[in-house]
C-alpha cells in the first residue's frame, strides 16, 4: 500500500489497546477521545485512532498514571481519515 | 547586600521537605534493611519504581527519616520539567543540608539567560565533592519529568534535559552523595550498566506489594479492621498487594459498618462486599473511589471533589475554593457532636481517616492528596460538573492573588481560562519578575494569553518587548511597544504620575531596542525619556539605563560622558541590589581607563569591581569573570604574563556560570593573543576557531576585538588568503566606526598594509586614525599606532622620523607602564629602542623594555612578527652617559691614559667603562667599538 503523506489524506493508525478491569466509558476523555469497550475475562479494549506517536504515549502515561495495568497494544491497519484515493 | 534584592520568588518550600510519616505506619523491615544495604560503599543510585499507590514515597520517607544521613528531599511536579528549574530546586534541596553550597549555581541559574546546565552541574558537582559528610538526595515523582522532544517547553540557554542532566550528575557522583529516585516509571538512564557495576539498589512493584502477613497487619493495624481471614485473603488477591488499593478497600468497609450500626464493625456486610467486589471485574481503584465517595457525606464530597484542582492544600485556601452545598448540618462519622464546616476540621477529617491526605510540614498547614487518588477526584469533577471547574480555579486564583502570591494566582488565572484576570495579575505582580530580570518566568506566562489581549495592556507590552528582545526577537519587540506607545497618544497629556511612569518605561524599552542595534544617538534619546518619566523609585531600571546611557555616549564618542555615565550606574546599581550590572559598569569604566591610556587607574576600577562582585560567603560571583579578563588586559599590558593568565583562568572557572556570549569572545580574544605571546600559535587557533566554529555573533565591542585578534593571527601564522577574506567581509570606512570599539581592527588592517609593504596606505590610515584617537585622548590605541608608524619609517629608512617617533612613544607609554605594546612588534622596534637607550633616552625605561625583550628572544618564539624585518643585529643595552662620554674620546683616538686625565679618573676606571662598553655593544677592540657606534649613531 502506497502511503500518501500530504494535506488531503493525512493518515492516522488506529491503535486497539487491551487493559485490565472494567472501565466505563466515562473514561474516554482520559485516552484520547477513545472508545471503551468491556471484554470477557474482565478486560477494556481502548480503540481509536492515534494521530502520531507522541499521542499514544500520551495515552499510555495515562495508563500507567492510573495504576492500570496495560496487557497489550495493536497498530489496526492505516486508514485514510480524508475520502478518497486510498488504493 | 545585593544577595537579598536579586532573590526571586523564594522556592516553594514545601517541595523540598520530606514528607512526615504517620505514626501509625506498618513497619517494612525487609524493605527498610534494603535501603540501608543501598548506602554502602559503591553504590551510588537506589531507584524505587512502581506504580502509583504502591507506597513508594511512604517508604523512602520512613527510611530517611531513621537512615543516619542528612537527606535533602526533593518533591518534583510538572513544572520542573525544565532543567533551569530543576536544577534550581536540586541545589534548593542541597542546600536544606549544606546552606553555604551552590549559591554561584543558583546565581546563574536565576540570570535571564542561564549558562549551559552541563557547566552548572560541573560546578555543583565540585562543590559536592568537597563536602566531607556524606548525605543522601532523594528526587521524588521523577516520572513527571518528561523526554525531551515530547512537549517539553524549549528553553534558552539549556542544552541537555532534565534526564541527560541527571545522568551527568551519576556518571560523575560525588562520594558524599547518594541519590534515591522515587518514580512510577523506569527514568532513562543507562540502569543495565548501574545494575551489572553493582551501583543500582532497586525495590520494585514485586519487593513493594503487600504480603499477604502484610496485607493482614494492615488491615487489622493501621485500618483498624476485624475481618476474616477468608476476607483477608479475597482482599489481597483482588488488589494483588496494591496498598492504595486495599486502603480504599479498607475505607470503602469502614463505610459499610458505619452505615448499619457505628458501634458494632459489621462482619457479615463486610463478607458480602469483599465477595461483589472481588467477583466484578471492576477497575479497582475507579470502583473503590466511587464506593468511598458515595459513603462519604455530601459536604466532604464536594470539599474532596472542588479542591482536587489544588496541588497543595491549606484551611484557608480550601474555604475560599470549596462552596458547601446548603444548609444541611455536617456530621462526619465517627463524631458525636455536629462540626461547624470548615475546611481545617475536613482536612484533619481526611487525614485521620486514611483519605489520601498527604501533610507536607511537619505543622500540617499544608497537605496535598496522594496523586492517583487527585487525579481520580478530578476526574469525577470533570464528569459531574465541568461548568465548576474553571469557577474552582478562579476563586483559587483570587486567594492566591490576595496573599500576592503572583505565581500561584497567575496559574489559576490561565487555568481558568480566564485571560483578563490572567493579564490584569501580570500586570499587577509582573513588574517584581520585570526588575529581576526573569523574562523566563514573564514570557511563560504571556505566552498563553491571547496576543490580542497583551495588545492592549501597555505594561505587558513593556514586559513583553524586553523578553522578546533577550531572545533576539526585535522586530515583535517592536510590535509590542508600538502598540504600547498607541495607547500613550498624545505625548504631550502624559501628565498622571501612572501614565508618566508608563511612558518612561516604554523609552527604556526603546532604549534597550536601540542599543541592540548600535543606535548611540537613539539610546541617548529614550534613556533621556526614561530618566526623565520613569518614577523616582524605579531604582533597577534607572540602574540599567544609566548603564546603556554610558553605552550610547561612547557610541557617540562622548567618553567624558560615558565615563560619567557608567559611574553613576555603578552606583545606581549598587543602591539598587544590582551587582551584575553594577559590575557591568564598573569593568565598562574600567576598560574606558585602559583605552585612554590610564592603566593604573584602570587597575583601581578593576579592583571596585571586584570587591562588588562576591558573595554572602565572600565569594566571587560569577559575574566577576568580566573583571578577570579586564585585569588580564592590564596585566598583558605590563608583560606580566604569568598574571595574566592566572586572571584568565580564574574567568574560566566562573565563567561556567556566566552565560554571557559577549565574556566568552573577550576571553578567547585575550587567551588567543595571550598564548600568541607565549609563542603558542596552535592554541590561539584552537581559541579562534571554537568561536568561529559557534556561528554566533558577539556585539559591537566584542566582535570588533576579536575581528583584530583573528587578523592578527592569520597574519602571523602566514595565512594571507583568511586575512584577505576577513578585511573583505567589513566595512573599512573609518568615518562609520567608534574608534574605542574599533581602533584594534583598524590597526589590525594598518599592520596587514605593512605587511604588503603599501607603506603610504598604511601611514595614511594610522595618521588618521590617530587623529581621532587623540582627539578624544584614546592614548593606548593612539600609542599603538604610533609604534607601528615607527615600523614604516624605520623599514623606509627614514631613520630621523623614526627616531622622532620613537621618542615620542616612550614618553607616552613611560608613566603608565606599557611594555607589551613594544614588545609585540619584534626585533625592529627592539634595535630602535637599543639606540634609544645608548643615546641616554629615558635609559630606565628602555632599559626595562630591552630586558623584556631579551626575556622574549630567549623563548623559542615560533611567531614571527609582521611589522619587523629580519634582524641584522644583536639586541644592546643601552649605554650610560658616562661611557657615552668614554666612547666619543676612544673615538677621537684619545688612549686610556689620556681619558683618564681628561676626566679625571683612575686609569682602572676608565678600563671598566671600556670593558663595559664592548660588552653592551658586543665587540673586543676599540676600532670595532668605535664602527658599531657609528653604526648605531651614537657618534
Amino acid at each position: 500500500m502506497k502511503k500518501k503523506l500530504d494535506s488531503e489524506t493525512e493518515e492516522v493508525t488506529v491503535y486497539q489497546i487491551r487493559i485490565k478491569g472494567h472501565l466505563d466509558s466515562g473514561w474516554s476523555d482520559w485516552f484520547g477521545g477513545m472508545t471503551l469497550t468491556r471484554e470477557e475475562k474482565g478486560q477494556t479494549l481502548l480503540t481509536g485512532p492515534v494521530v502520531d506517536q507522541a499521542a499514544l504515549y500520551g495515552v499510555l502515561k495515562n495508563v500507567r498514571n492510573l495504576g492500570l495495568t496495560l496487557i497489550s497494544v495493536y497498530p489496526a491497519e492505516s486508514v485514510p481519515t480524508a475520502d478518497g484515493d486510498s488504493e | 547586600m545585593s544577595s537579598e534584592t536579586m532573590k526571586p520568588e523564594p522556592l516553594l518550600t514545601t517541595k523540598l521537605c520530606r514528607p512526615p510519616t504517620r505514626p501509625n505506619l506498618l513497619a517494612r523491615p525487609r524493605l527498610i534493611e534494603r535501603l540501608n544495604a543501598s548506602l554502602h560503599p559503591g553504590r551510588t543510585l537506589t531507584l524505587v519504581s512502581a506504580p502509583a499507590g504502591f507506597g513508594k514515597t511512604t517508604l523512602v520517607s520512613r527510611w530517611a527519616a531513621a537512615c543516619g544521613r542528612p537527606v535533602a528531599w526533593l518533591s518534583l511536579d510538572k513544572d520542573d520539567n525544565h532543567p533551569t528549574r530543576f536544577l534550581t530546586y536540586l541545589v534548593g534541596a542541597v542546600q536544606t543540608v549544606e546552606p553555604a553550597l551552590g549559591e554561584g549555581a543558583l546565581s546563574a541559574l536565576r540570570s535571564p539567560q542561564p549558562p549551559p546546565i552541563e557547566s552548572v552541574l560541573t560546578v555543583l558537582l565540585n562543590e559536592l565533592s568537597a563536602l566531607s559528610e556524606p548525605f543522601v538526595l532523594v528526587l521524588d515523582d521523577y516520572h513527571v519529568i518528561e523526554t525531551q522532544g515530547d512537549d517539553g517547553p524549549a528553553t534558552a540557554g539549556a542544552s541537555m534535559s532534565v534526564d541527560e542532566a541527571l545522568t551527568f550528575l551519576l556518571d560523575h557522583l560525588p562520594p558524599p552523595m547518594h541519590l534515591v529516585i522515587a518514580t512510577r516509571e523506569d527514568p532513562p538512564l543507562p540502569l543495565a550498566r548501574y545494575r551489572v557495576q553493582g551501583q543500582l539498589t532497586e525495590v520494585r512493584v514485586a519487593d513493594l506489594r503487600f504480603t499477604p502477613a502484610e496485607a493482614a497487619e494492615f488491615l487489622k493495624q493501621v485500618m483498624d479492621l476485624e475481618l476474616s481471614e477468608e476476607d483477608v485473603a479475597a482482599l489481597e488477591t483482588r488488589t494483588e498487594g496494591w496498598i492504595a488499593g486495599l486502603q480504599l478497600a479498607a475505607l470503602a468497609l469502614h463505610g459499610l459498618s458505619q452505615q448499619r450500626s457505628p458501634s458494632l464493625p459489621g462482619i457479615e456486610g463486610a463478607s458480602r462486599f469483599i465477595e461483589s467486589f472481588t467477583g466484578s471485574h471492576h477497575f479497582v481503584l475507579d470502583y473503590l473511589v466511587e464506593e468511598v465517595l458515595k459513603q462519604q457525606p455530601e459536604r466532604v464530597q464536594t470539599f474532596l471533589l472542588e479542591t482536587s484542582i489544588l496541588n497543595r492544600l491549606c484551611a484557608s485556601l480550601c474555604d475560599a475554593v470549596w462552596e458547601p452545598p446548603g444548609e444541611r448540618e455536617l456530621s462526619l462519622p465517627g463524631r458525636a457532636e455536629p462540626s461547624p464546616p470548615n475546611s481545617q476540621t475536613l482536612l484533619e477529617y481526611l487525614e485521620r481517616s486514611n483519605l489520601f491526605l498527604v501533610p507536607l510540614d511537619p505543622e500540617r498547614q499544608y497537605y496535598r492528596y496522594h496523586h492517583l487518588f487527585a487525579d481520580m477526584l478530578r476526574h469525577r469533577l470533570q464528569r459531574r460538573s465541568p461548568e465548576l471547574v474553571p469557577r474552582l480555579h478562579a476563586r483559587a486564583a483570587a486567594w492566591f492573588e490576595e496573599r500576592g502570591r503572583a505565581a500561584d494566582a497567575i496559574g489559576h488565572w490561565i487555568a481558568a481560562e480566564d485571560y483578563p484576570h490572567a493579564a490584569e495579575a501580570i500586570e499587577t505582580f509582573g513588574y517584581r519578575y520585570f526588575e529581576k530580570a526573569d523574562f523566563q518566568q514573564l514570557s511563560q506566562w504571556l505566552e498563553q494569553i491571547p496576543a490580542a489581549l497583551i495588545q492592549t495592556r501597555p505594561w505587558l507590552c513593556v514586559f513583553y518587548s524586553w523578553a522578546l528582545i533577550f531572545t533576539g526577537q526585535y522586530a515583535e519587540a517592536d510590535r509590542y511597544l508600538t502598540h504600547a506607545e498607541e495607547t500613550l497618544v498624545p505625548a504631550s497629556e502624559i501628565d498622571a504620575p501612572e501614565r508618566r511612569d508608563l511612558y518612561g518605561h516604554v523609552a527604556a524599552s526603546r532604549a534597550f531596542l536601540a542599543s541592540r542595534s548600535q543606535d548611540g544617538e537613539g539610546i541617548l534619546r529614550y534613556a533621556d525619556l526614561t530618566l526623565k518619566y520613569v518614577s523616582d523609585d524605579r531604582r533597577a531600571i534607572r540602574g540599567y539605563i544609566a548603564l546603556l546611557r554610558g553605552t550610547g555616549r561612547y557610541q557617540e564618542d562622548q567618553y567624558t560622558r560615558a565615563e560619567a555615565s557608567w559611574r553613576e550606574s555603578a552606583r545606581l546599581n549598587e543602591e539598587a541590589g544590582n551587582t551584575m550590572v553594577a559590575v557591568n559598569s564598573l569593568v565598562a569604566l574600567a576598560e574606558l581607563h585602559r583605552v585612554q591610556s590610564k592603566l593604573h587607574q584602570s587597575l583601581k576600577v578593576c579592583q571596585e569591581a571586584a570587591d562588588l562582585a562576591l558573595d554572602a560567603w565572600g565569594k566571587p560571583l560569577p559575574v566577576s569573570a568580566e573583571v578577570y579578563v579586564a585585569r588580564a588586559r592590564l596585566r598583558y599590558e605590563w608583560n606580566d604574563l604569568e598574571a595574566a593568565e592566572t586572571d584568565l583562568d580564574q574567568a574560566a572557572e566562573l565563567m561556567t556560570l556566566y552565560p554571557s556570549f559577549d565574556l566568552k569572545v573577550d576571553y578567547h580574544t585575550e587567551l588567543s593573543r595571550l598564548r600568541l605571546a607565549q609563542g603558542n600559535p596552535a592554541h590561539a587557533a584552537d581559541l579562534i576557531h571554537e568561536i568561529e566554529a559557534s556561528n554566533r555573533q558577539p556585539f559591537y565591542r566584542s566582535a570588533a576585538a576579536f575581528l583584530a585578534c583573528r587578523i592578527h593571527y592569520y597574519l602571523a601564522v602566514g595565512d594571507l588568503a583568511t586575512v584577505e577574506e576577513i578585511l573583505d567581509s567589513q566595512d573599512w570606512t573609518l568615518e562609520e566606526r567608534n574608534l574605542f570599539a574599533w581602533a584594534a581592527a583598524f590597526l589590525a588592517y594598518a599592520r596587514v598594509l605593512i605587511h604588503q609593504e603599501a607603506f603610504q596606505r598604511a601611514n595614511d590610515l594610522l595618521d588618521a586614525c590617530r587623529e581621532r584617537l587623540e582627539t578624544h585622548e584614546l592614548w593606548t590605541p593612539a600609542l599603538k599606532a604610533l609604534i607601528l608608524q615607527v615600523c614604516i619609517s624605520q623599514r623606509q629608512g627614514e631613520t630621523d622620523t623614526a627616531r622622532q617617533q620613537i621618542q615620542r612613544a616612550l614618553m607616552l607609554a613611560e608613566p603608565e607602564g606599557f611594555v607589551r605594546i613594544f614588545v609585540d612588534e619584534g626585533p625592529l622596534i627592539a634595535r630602535l629602542l637599543g639606540e634609544a637607550g645608548i643615546r641616554g633616552m629615558m635609559p630606565d625605561t628602555t632599559g626595562k623594555l630591552l630586558t623584556a625583550f631579551e626575556a622574549e628572544s630567549e623563548g623559542d618564539q615560533a611567531i614571527s612578527h609582521p611589522t619587523a624585518i629580519p634582524a641584522d643585529q644583536p639586541l644592546v643595552e643601552p649605554l650610560s652617559p658616562r661611557e657615552l662620554e668614554v666612547l666619543q674620546l676612544v673615538a677621537q683616538g684619545l688612549s686610556n691614559r689620556e681619558i683618564a686625565e681628561k676626566l679625571y679618573l683612575a686609569l682602572s676606571t676608565v678600563k671598566g667603562h671600556n670593558r663595559n662598553i664592548y660588552d653592551k655593544l658586543q665587540v673586543h677592540r676599540r676600532t670595532e667599538a668605535v664602527a658599531r657606534a657609528r653604526e648605531l649613531d651614537l657618534l
